[in-house]
């Protein structure tokens, strides 16, 4: 057993991160550790390394107790690690990069420094050597890439630079935070043949990744987290078709989705449920009020969106689904201007959203409610609610307050309180309360039930059908795929920034390609 | 223009008329130097003046009280100004940035209006005679000191100690991960530091007649005016902010005849290098380390022999 845990505990505030999870890391093994959005993967983590302190639990290297050490510590005791959003030195070289890697065994020369003594020129060049030989174990030239500034480098480079710069360091445990994440699938697969060759060099790794086929791909055993529990543990294969795991990745729907869903991969069935899909697709509505075509979006070198097609015709609730980092928000945030597409088209009831400004969007009536609610926490839930109404001048304005208060009675009790003390669900329904306030003809939902408590979604739900029925047009962003289906006319499944699978929400809902954008397989 | 002509024309007699200057451009470049240290390793410190008075007053105290030797006199202000940069430095080291920065001006100004100004023996208000002042004889320990000053740091900045340095001005959590004690190296940076804010402030004491505890001397006019060396010469190579100090130094005696017009000039200078060359004239770091996130980052690819 190179690393165990021992029931490790921490919370921040009243969420528990990570909750009394105990785990094993065979030598010689790749370990998974998988789980949605939110599950703690990150946490613990940093936990292990010495980022954030234990609140109770302890952990062992081998024999060494590795509890509370401070990160420089447990990193010269031989856990090394990536982040989840790479942390080079920028402007450093890459060979520079893996030089700084190489600190914690490299002999103090300061005197000999001072000196000029060649010993130091002698030490170095063996550094340079070794810098040189583990960027070309991971797939970098040395003396091309190694030059440059890292800041510089091309995404798929950076993250394999930031595994160099990890390896200098011999650790006996590599831990890779989301190595894959915003890769396209031939760099992906360049990683996941890297993580087995390092493997296969005898090295140890704790993998973290959404990416569910390369981690059922390569780990020997999975860990599955869900709200900071440790869920399920096993070979893939046992984790992938487990209940539990299903129901967390998918959500929680009505009885009859969550029994349906698992065994629904008779052979006969997948066949014919794609192509059902494939036919329903082509009957997408004639006259759409939101209307996008080819869109791609990237962040600098990273394309979240390649090419993706979607329309909404008015009065439909329309659900946007697929796994953590398909690119689902990334869709959103075009759609308000908040950024702008590469290539592609986006029209909102005649209104080009490529150029147009956010607030020129909003007036138009397409309406974001933020993934993870963006209220003012420090502000009553009343002035958030103004706040909401700035900058229009209409007599109305206290009515159309008082009539949403009335909306959401919860809120209207709790108008003088501040916001942040809210529940996760009010906080939510205060953020769609603030969006309703902008008259959105059509409304952008990113993830409504994030974070909550299963009543709590059940309410969100209710209260999205509601505001349907009411005459909004509704484009709905879900992890909780199965939920969001339920309610939904139609719906897009994206993967990797790509539409794969469009229908109607109930033939989506019984399809088993659903359940593999999400799990893989 | 008589300046350069001079320069060029006539070197002895520029020497001669000019020592005065001269050995203090050598003396705002040890400063400049004892900036470098901090910034190259990320920290925004302005604690220099506060150090260079615990120099200059100790060694010109010693000589008056004790009659010691120079050198002794010299050292023990060096000494006393690191022990007080570590003792300065163990709460101050917990902030980052601009808080840091403020600290480190209420470090200088309580030592200055709290202690300097109030204690009979540094003179109060009115500063202190240096009887044994050498102006002119000084200049040469000042040339020689700097020489090995630069060379010492440059040297540093090539090893074990400036590899730890650079990885935390550039990620202080990534720093960690490759196993570098962060609060240990950022402390030894600060202690460098503040010794040789404490030496050039000790030979300062030493060519003048008469030590003024004036903002302009320790205060924060004088931070701002070693920050102003690093933010114009840049900060990511050892001679950046020497550079700065020297034309720092010789713009109000370039354009002395246009009188009080050289501060409009001196502003548009820095201005205009800010906005042209953020990195700083000789580069790499400069503005770097206080630049607002909305401004403009120039990543031009950097070829160098990596060390």
């Amino acid at each position: 057993m190179l690393l165990r845990l021992d029931k490790v505990q921490r919370h921040f505030g009243g969420v528990h991160a990570v909750d009394g999870v105990s785990l094993e890391v065979e030598e010689g093994s790749i370990q998974g550790l998988i789980g949605p959005n939110g599950a703690g993967k990150t946490t613990l983590v940093n936990v292990i390394t010495g980022y954030v302190p234990y609140e109770s639990g302890k952990a062992w290297l081998q024999k060494d107790e590795i509890t509370g050490l401070r990160p420089y510590r447990i990193a010269t005791a031989g856990i090394s690690r990536t982040f989840q959003n790479i942390r080079l030195f920028k402007d450093l070289t890459g060979l520079e990069n893996v030089l700084v890697g190489m600190h914690a065994r490299r002999r103090d020369d300061t005197l000999a420094q001072l000196a000029t003594l060649p010993m130091f020129r002698r030490d170095q060049k063996g550094r340079l050597d070794e810098a040189g030989r583990l960027m070309e174990t991971v797939g970098l030239s040395a003396s091309d890439v190694g030059k440059r500034a890292a800041g510089t480098l091309p995404y798929g480079d950076q993250r394999r630079l930031e595994i160099a710069r990890a390896l200098a360091l011999r650790p006996r445990l590599l831990i890779l935070d989301e190595p894959a994440a915003g890769m396209n699938p031939s760099e992906k697969q360049g990683m996941r043949e890297l993580i087995e060759r390092l493997n296969k060099d005898g090295l140890t790794i704790l993998l973290i990744d959404h990416d569910m086929r390369l981690v059922m791909g390569v780990c020997q055993r999975v860990a599955v987290l869900d709200f900071g529990r440790k869920i399920a543990e096993g070979t893939p294969d046992e984790v992938s078709t487990d209940a539990g795991v299903i129901k967390a990745y998918l959500g929680t729907g009505g009885d009859k989705v969550v029994t349906s869903a698992p065994g629904a991969a008779a052979v006969g069935e997948t066949e014919a449920g794609i192509e059902a899909s494939g036919i329903r697709a082509a009957a997408e509505p004639k006259k759409a009020i939101l209307d996008v075509r080819d869109l791609t979006v990237s962040y600098g070198a990273i394309t979240a969106v390649r090419g993706a097609s979607l329309r909404v015709a008015a009065g439909e609730v329309v659900a946007l689904i697929g796994a953590n980092g398909a690119g689902k928000s990334t869709i959103l945030n075009a759609l308000s201007g908040l950024i702008r597409p590469e290539a592609g088209t986006a029209v909102f009831d005649g209104l080009d959203l490529t150029v147009a400004n956010p607030s020129r969007i909003v007036r138009h009536g397409l309406v974001q409610v933020p993934e993870g609610r963006e209220i003012l926490a420090r502000q009553t839930v009343l002035e958030n609610l103004e706040l909401a109404t700035w900058g229009r001048r209409s007599g109305t304005l206290a009515k159309e307050i008082d009539a949403v208060m009335k909306r959401f009675p919860i809120l209207g009790e709790r108008r003088a309180l501040r916001a942040g003390t809210l529940s996760g669900g009010e906080q939510q329904m205060l953020a769609i309360a603030r969006g309703l306030l902008a008259k959105p003809r059509l409304l952008l939902l990113d993830e409504p039930s994030l974070g909550l408590a299963p009543q709590m979604v059940d309410e969100v739900f209710a209260t999205i059908e509601e505001i349907h029925r009411e005459g909004t047009t509704i484009l709905l962003v879900e992890q909780n795929a199965l939920r969001a289906l339920e309610i939904a006319d139609r719906g897009y499944v994206l993967e990797t920034g790509q539409i794969r699978l469009s229908g109607t929400g109930d033939d989506l809902l019984h399809n088993p390609a659903v359940r593999r954008a999400y799990l893989g397989g | 223009m008589d300046f350069f002509i001079q320069l060029f024309s006539d070197p002895v007699g520029f020497w001669n008329s000019h020592t005065l200057l001269i050995a203090q451009i050598g003396i705002n470049s040890i400063l400049a130097s004892s900036m470098f240290i901090v910034l190259y390793s990320g920290q925004l410190s302005l604690a220099a003046p506060g150090f260079m008075a615990v120099g200059a007053y100790t060694s010109v105290l010693m000589d008056q009280y004790w009659h010691t030797p120079l050198a002794l006199n010299i050292a023990t202000g060096v000494l006393l100004a690191g022990v007080l940069g570590l003792l300065v430095g163990l709460p101050v080291l917990r902030l980052r940035g601009v808080f840091l920065a403020i600290a480190t001006i209420g470090f200088i100004e309580a030592l200055r209006l709290g202690v300097i100004l109030n204690m009979p023996i540094t003179g109060e208000g009115l500063g202190l005679k240096n009887l044994s002042a050498d102006p002119l004889g000084g200049i040469y320990f000042v040339l020689v000191s700097l020489v090995i000053v630069l060379f010492v740091v440059w040297r540093l900045t090539k090893g074990r100690l400036g590899a730890a340095w650079a990885a935390i001005r550039q990620d202080e959590l990534a720093a960690l991960s490759q196993g570098i004690d962060v609060a240990r190296y950022k402390m030894i940076a600060f202690v460098l530091s503040a010794i040789l804010a404490g030496f050039a402030g000790a030979l300062e004491a030493h060519l003048n007649f008469f030590v003024d505890p004036g903002d302009a001397q320790y205060g924060v006019a004088r931070a701002v005016q070693i920050l102003t060396f690093a933010v114009l010469g840049g900060s990511g190579y050892v001679l950046g902010p020497v550079v700065g100090a020297l034309i720092i130094t010789l713009l109000p005696w370039i354009f002395q005849a246009q009188g009080i017009y050289i501060n409009i000039v001196t502003g548009a200078f820095l201005i205009a290098v800010i906005i042209f060359r953020p990195q700083g004239i000789v580069g790499r770091g400069g503005l770097a380390i206080i630049r607002p996130a909305w401004w403009p980052r120039r990543t031009g690819a950097r070829a160098s022999s990596p060390g």
